[in-house]
C-alpha cells in the first residue's frame, strides 16, 4: 500500500531540508571557534536572520533580498559580540547568553511593532523549488537532492569552499594559527583582533542566512522563538564534525536524518510512545558523539580572549 | 569612555528581557490579570486569551495586564506578585497553572484564581474554566471524516498536554463516527513553537496519503498550516477563526474561543456572582463553535453541510455525548 521508493526519496529530501539550516550556521561557527571564538549566541544571530529576512522579503517581495538583510543584520549583532569579546575581552559565553537573550525580545518587540498582533500573516517573497535538470530524474536521489530552495544548493556548495579556504589558503592558515596559539600568531605578524573580528562577523553572517533558510526557504513567516534549539545543534555539529567543514556536514545530515525519522516513526508506529521517538535526534547525536566521533579536541584557545602584552 | 560604552550596550542587552505588558493604573476599576503560557502572537491559545483581556478591558473599562511566556518555575511568584498588587481576577491560561493557583489562592482569599482547560476548584476562591474537548474533537474529526476522500487523514499536535491529548482522542471518535475504515495518522511534535518540525510533521503525514491533515499546536501549527497550502491539502482552524490565513486549505474552524468566556468570568467577578466551581463552556455557550465554510461553502457538497448541521444540532440538544457515543 505505501510506496517505499517514494517514502525513502520523500526521508532523505526532508533531512537534507531539516539539516541545512543547522549546516550553514556550523559553517560559521567553525570559523568562529577555530579563531578561538566560542559563539554561544548562534540561536540569537540566527532568529535576528529569520525576522530580517521576513520583514525585508516583505518590504520589497524578493527573498534574496531578504536573505541579504539577514545575513547583513545578524552580522552586525556578531559585530556587537565580537567588540564585547574581543575588545572588551568579556567572557564569550556570558555575552553569547546575552545576545540569545537580546535577539528573542529584540525579535519580540520588532515583529509586534512591525506587523502587530492581530493581523493575519503578511504575505511575502519565498524562496522556491530549484529543480536540478537531468539530475532529477536518477531515481530516489534525484528528487530527494536536486529538488530544494535555492540556499540548501548554497549551503552544500559553502562546505567545500570552506574546506579550501580553511586548510588551504593562508587566510585559513592564519585562523587556525590564532585558534590554537594566539600569541605565537602574534610574534609573527597576524594580527590576531583583526582575525578574530573577521571570522566572529562572517559566523554571524552565516547564522543570518540559516535563519533566512528557515524562515523564507522552508517556513513563510516569522513566528516568536522560531529557530526553536537550531542554533545550539549546529553548536554539537561542530563537535560532532570535529571543527571541519565536511564534518559539520555529516553530522548536521545525520541530525536532519534523525528528525525524518522521528516524523516518519510516529505516523508509521503508532503504538510506539512519542516521547521516545521526540528523543530520538538527540539521544542518537549523544550516542554518535560518544561512539562513532571518538575524542574531539577543540582548539587550544577556543574561549580565551586575547591580550597583548 | 569605554566604561560608558559597554554600560550602554549592557542596557541594550537589557533589552532582551522586555515582554508584553499592558494596561494604566487606575483605582476602583476592575482589575484583571493573566498568565500566558506561550506568545500572544501565535493566532491560537494565547491569542484568544489576549483577545479576552482586551474584551474585558474594552467592555468592562476594566484594568488589564499580562504576562507570556511564564516559566513553571516562576507560576507561583506571578500569581503572589499578582494578587499582592491588588488583582480581583488573576487568569492561568492552562492546566498547569492549577496546582500553583490552589497553592496561592489560600494566602489571598479576595482574589480570585481562575484557571483555564481543566476542571479544578477549590473554596473560596479557585474557579476553572474549559473549552469543551469532546465537542471540539467531534466537530473536527467529523468534517475531517466527511471531506476525506483518500480516507487517509492526519492530526499534528503540539506538547501532550490534557488538553490537545482529549482532543486528539474526540478528534479520533469524531472520524471513526463518520467512518470507522478511516486510517488515522497522528503524531505530537513536542513543542508549540517549531512550525518547521510541525510543517515536516505534515509533510510526513501527507507523504504517507493523508488527504486532510489538522493541528492543534498554537504557534507552531502554522506550520501545518503551510506545510497543506504547500501540498494543496485540507485542512482545518484550531482555537480561534484561522481562515484568513491561508482560505485556500483552510475549510472551516473548530473554534475553542475563551474570548467570551474571560468576559463571562470578568462579569460573574464584578456582579460578585463567581463561585469556586469548574465551568465548562461548549457548542450553547459560545466558546466552541464552526466558524463557517466561508470561501468554501460552494464547494463543500450540500449532504456534508447538512451532516454538519445534523452533528452540531445534536451537539447542541445533548444527543451527542460522550455518554451517547457508538462505542
Amino acid at each position: 500500500m505505501i510506496d517505499w521508493t517514494v517514502q525513502v526519496t520523500e526521508f532523505l529530501a526532508a533531512s537534507v531540508r531539516l539539516g541545512t539550516p543547522v549546516l550553514i550556521c556550523a559553517l560559521g561557527l567553525i570559523f568562529m571557534e577555530r579563531s578561538g571564538m566560542v559563539n554561544i549566541g548562534a540561536e540569537g544571530m540566527m532568529l535576528v536572520g529569520c525576522l530580517a529576512a521576513v520583514t525585508a522579503s516583505y518590504l520589497t517581495g524578493n527573498p534574496w533580498l531578504g536573505a541579504l538583510v539577514a545575513m547583513a543584520c545578524s552580522g552586525l549583532v556578531a559585530l556587537l559580540f565580537a567588540y564585547l569579546t574581543i575588545t572588551v575581552k568579556a567572557n564569550q559565553v556570558v555575552i553569547g547568553a546575552a545576545i540569545n537573550l537580546l535577539g528573542l525580545g529584540l525579535t519580540t518587540t520588532l515583529f509586534r511593532s512591525i506587523f502587530g498582533i492581530d493581523v493575519a500573516l503578511p504575505k511575502i517573497g519565498t524562496f522556491g523549488h530549484w529543480t536540478i535538470p537531468y539530475l532529477v530524474d536518477l531515481p530516489i536521489i534525484g528528487p530527494a537532492l536536486f529538488k530544494h530552495g535555492p540556499l540548501v544548493y548554497l549551503g552544500f556548495i559553502l562546505v567545500p569552499i570552506s574546506h579550501y579556504i580553511l586548510f588551504q589558503t593562508t587566510i585559513g592558515l592564519k585562523v587556525r594559527a590564532v585558534g590554537e596559539h594566539p600569541r605565537a600568531a602574534d610574534t609573527v605578524g597576524i594580527n590576531v583582533f583583526k582575525v578574530r573580528y573577521a571570522t566572529t562577523i562572517a559566523g554571524g553572517i552565516l547564522a543570518g542566512l540559516a535563519g533566512a533558510h528557515l524562515a523564507i526557504g522552508m517556513l513563510s513567516f516569522f513566528t516568536e522563538d522560531m529557530v526553536a534549539g537550531r542554533g545550539f545543534i549546529a553548536l554539537a555539529a561542530v563537535i560532532f564534525g570535529k571543527w571541519t567543514p565536511f564534518g559539520a556536514l555529516g553530522a548536521a545530515l545525520f541530525f536532519g536524518a534523525a528528525e525524518g525519522i522521528m516524523f516518519r516513526g510516529q505516523a508509521v508506529y503508532p503504538g510506539v510512545p512519542s516521547q521516545l521517538l521526540l528523543m530520538l535526534p538527540y539521544v542518537l547525536t549523544v550516542a554518535a558523539i560518544a561512539g562513532l566521533v571518538g575524542r574531539a579536541t577543540p582548539p587550544a584557545a577556543a574561549g580565551n580572549p586575547y591580550a597583548k602584552e | 569612555m569605554k566604561r560608558c560604552v559597554v554600560l550602554a550596550l549592557a542596557m541594550l542587552l537589557a533589552v532582551g528581557m522586555v515582554t508584553g505588558c499592558g494596561g494604566a493604573k487606575q483605582p476602583q476599576r476592575l482589575r484583571v490579570a493573566a498568565l500566558l503560557p506561550g506568545n500572544i502572537t501565535d493566532q491560537g491559545w494565547n491569542f484568544t486569551a489576549y483577545n479576552g483581556l482586551k474584551r474585558i478591558e474594552k467592555e468592562l473599562g476594566a484594568e488589564v495586564t499580562w504576562m507570556e511566556k511564564v516559566p513553571p518555575s516562576d507560576f507561583e511568584e506571578v500569581y503572589r506578585r499578582y494578587a499582592q498588587q491588588g488583582y480581583h481576577v488573576i487568569f492561568g491560561h492552562g492546566f498547569q497553572f492549577g496546582d500553583p493557583a490552589r497553592k496561592v489562592a489560600k494566602d489571598f482569599p479576595k482574589t480570585w484564581f481562575v484557571v483555564t482547560s481543566t476542571t479544578i476548584s477549590q473554596a473560596p476562591n479557585v474557579a476553572s474554566l474549559i473549552p469543551n474537548a469532546f465537542q471540539q474533537g467531534m466537530l473536527a474529526g467529523t468534517i475531517t471524516g466527511l471531506l476525506s476522500e483518500k480516507k487517509v487523514v492526519g492530526f499534528v499536535g503540539g506538547l501532550q498536554i490534557p488538553s490537545i491529548v482529549n482532543f486528539a482522542k474526540w478528534w479520533e471518535a469524531g472520524v471513526k463516527y463518520i467512518d470507522p475504515n478511516i486510517k488515522i495518522l497522528s503524531a505530537f511534535t513536542g513543542s508549540f513553537y517549531d512550525a518547521a518540525k510541525a510543517k515536516e510533521q505534515a509533510l510526513a503525514f501527507i507523504n504517507q496519503g493523508a488527504d486532510i491533515v489538522i493541528h492543534n499546536a498554537d504557534q507552531a501549527g502554522l506550520g501545518v498550516i503551510e506545510a497543506c497550502k504547500e501540498r494543496n491539502i485540507k485542512t482545518i482552524g484550531a482555537i480561534a477563526d484561522q481562515a484568513h490565513l491561508a482560505p485556500e486549505v483552510i475549510v472551516n474552524s473548530v473554534q475553542a474561543d475563551l474570548t467570551l468566556a474571560f468576559e463571562v468570568i470578568a462579569r460573574k467577578v464584578m456582579d460578585k456572582t463567581i463561585e469556586a466551581k469548574h465551568y465548562n463552556m461548549g457548542i450553547n455557550d459560545g466558546p466552541v463553535a464552526l466558524s463557517g465554510w466561508k470561501t468554501w461553502d460552494s464547494k463543500i457538497p450540500q449532504a456534508v453541510k447538512d451532516r454538519m448541521n445534523q452533528i452540531v444540532a445534536d451537539l447542541k440538544s445533548g444527543k451527542l455525548t460522550e455518554a451517547t457515543l457508538p462505542k
